[in-house]
């Protein structure tokens, strides 16, 4: 007689469910952050985390995910044909970054403003 | 005297089926007798929240014989809650007859329609198409309140504004006593770059008229239309279940808070 007491798609439908739970609230500015101090030194321009599992590493119970990060390192030619050297064009990639991200906020910024306007009378 | 809360928003995808039908089962589970309206003619709401009958389609309870009390007004479809029962979308001939009464004639119908369920249900909950039918204005014209669903993407925070004029239209137009009973955030997800700008801006710009509870992005919720049940009864410890259970009792509070 098996002594199966619970089908096994149970128990992994469980973790998988607090695997999901926990990739959710990832703080995802923080980990890129602390990945890109301890391992990488480049812009990382798309990030993300998935098949959240639970496994066993360094003796305990631990959440793995796979971090997919889509690494673009910025190559700045000038008029001339020479590479601008990596300094300047780190600052200048931040620089983009920045702005974008600024637009992206004022766009937002923009559809809540209209979103209240209409609003009023409610 | 039950509650009408119609369910709008003039975006498509952004989680109004989701919202009506297990917002409809979180008042159910919590002791309180609900109808469950589906007024989008692709009909999801009443299959979502486990429609269970013998009956074929054309003989079950439609919103037209409700309207018009026909012999079939009283009897509700049971789903897998007992204290949920819903009334399903007619099809396109009946609609059509429907599209030609007058326009005060449709709100007169809708509004008599509306008192009469409100003796029998704490909450009538209408789930409804993001276009402008004559059955949708009409609905939202007999509501007492409009729950708004946000998807937190750039595209539906931008669209919020058309969708409240529409309603504000409403408001001055046939239903004064229309309340605004909340804006929710839904498909939240905080991997997602653009989430945490919209959530401060919907907090700043739409201040108490957002719930506080957000809808999380979640697999349960994917997954329990597939199964034809809401969440609430397909992965009940969820966390989208325990969000839409959260919202039932904040719009309680609310409406206490409100009298």
């Amino acid at each position: 007689m098996s002594s199966e007491v619970i089908s096994p798609e149970a128990i992994k439908s469980v973790f998988s469910e607090m695997a999901e739970h926990a990739g959710a609230g990832v703080d995802m500015d923080k980990l890129k952050e602390l990945l890109l101090n301890e391992h990488l030194r480049q812009h990382i321009d798309k990030f993300d985390l998935s098949n959240g599992k639970v496994v066993v590493k360094n003796n305990q119970v631990v959440l793995k995910f796979d971090c997919h990060a889509n690494l673009t390192i910025p190559v700045y030619l000038d008029q001339t044909g020479h590479i601008i050297s990596s300094e300047t064009a780190q600052e200048t990639a931040e620089g983009r970054n920045a702005d974008e991200s600024g637009h992206m906020h004022q766009h937002i910024d923009d559809a809540g403003k209209h979103a209240e306007q209409e609003s009023r009378g409610f | 005297m039950g509650k009408m809360i119609s369910v709008f928003s003039c975006k498509g995808g952004v989680g109004k089926t989701t919202t009506a039908v297990n917002l409809a089962a979180a008042f159910a589970t919590s002791g309180h007798k609900v109808l469950l309206i589906d007024c989008d003619p692709q009909g999801s709401a009443a299959i979502c929240a486990g429609r269970f009958t013998s009956l074929p389609n054309q003989s079950q309870c439609t919103v037209f014989d409700v309207l018009t009390g026909t012999d079939k007004a009283d009897t509700f479809t049971d789903t897998c809650l007992s204290l949920l029962k819903v009334i399903t979308f007619p099809d396109e001939s009946v609609i059509a007859r429907y599209n030609k009464f007058s326009k005060n004639r449709r709100l007169t119908l809708f509004s008599n329609m509306a008192a009469k369920l409100k003796l029998k249900f704490d909450y009538i909950i209408v789930d409804n198409s993001p276009a402008n039918y004559p059955i949708t204005l009409d609905g939202l014209s007999a509501s007492d309140s409009v729950l708004v669903p946000l998807q937190c993407e750039y595209l539906a925070f931008k669209n919020l504004a058309p969708t409240m004029k529409l309603l504000k239209s409403v408001k001055q137009d046939n239903n004064p006593k229309l309340k605004l009973c909340g804006i929710l955030l839904t498909m939240v997800d905080r991997r997602s770059l653009v989430t945490d700008s919209i959530l401060s801006a919907a907090r700043t710009r739409l201040k108490s008229g957002l719930f506080k509870t957000f809808i999380p992005q979640s697999p349960q919720l994917q997954d329990s239309p597939g199964f034809r049940k809401p969440v609430l009864v397909y992965a009940p410890n969820s966390h989208g279940a325990q969000c839409y259970k959260a919202l039932a009792v904040e719009i309680i509070e609310k409406s206490q808070t409100h009298k």
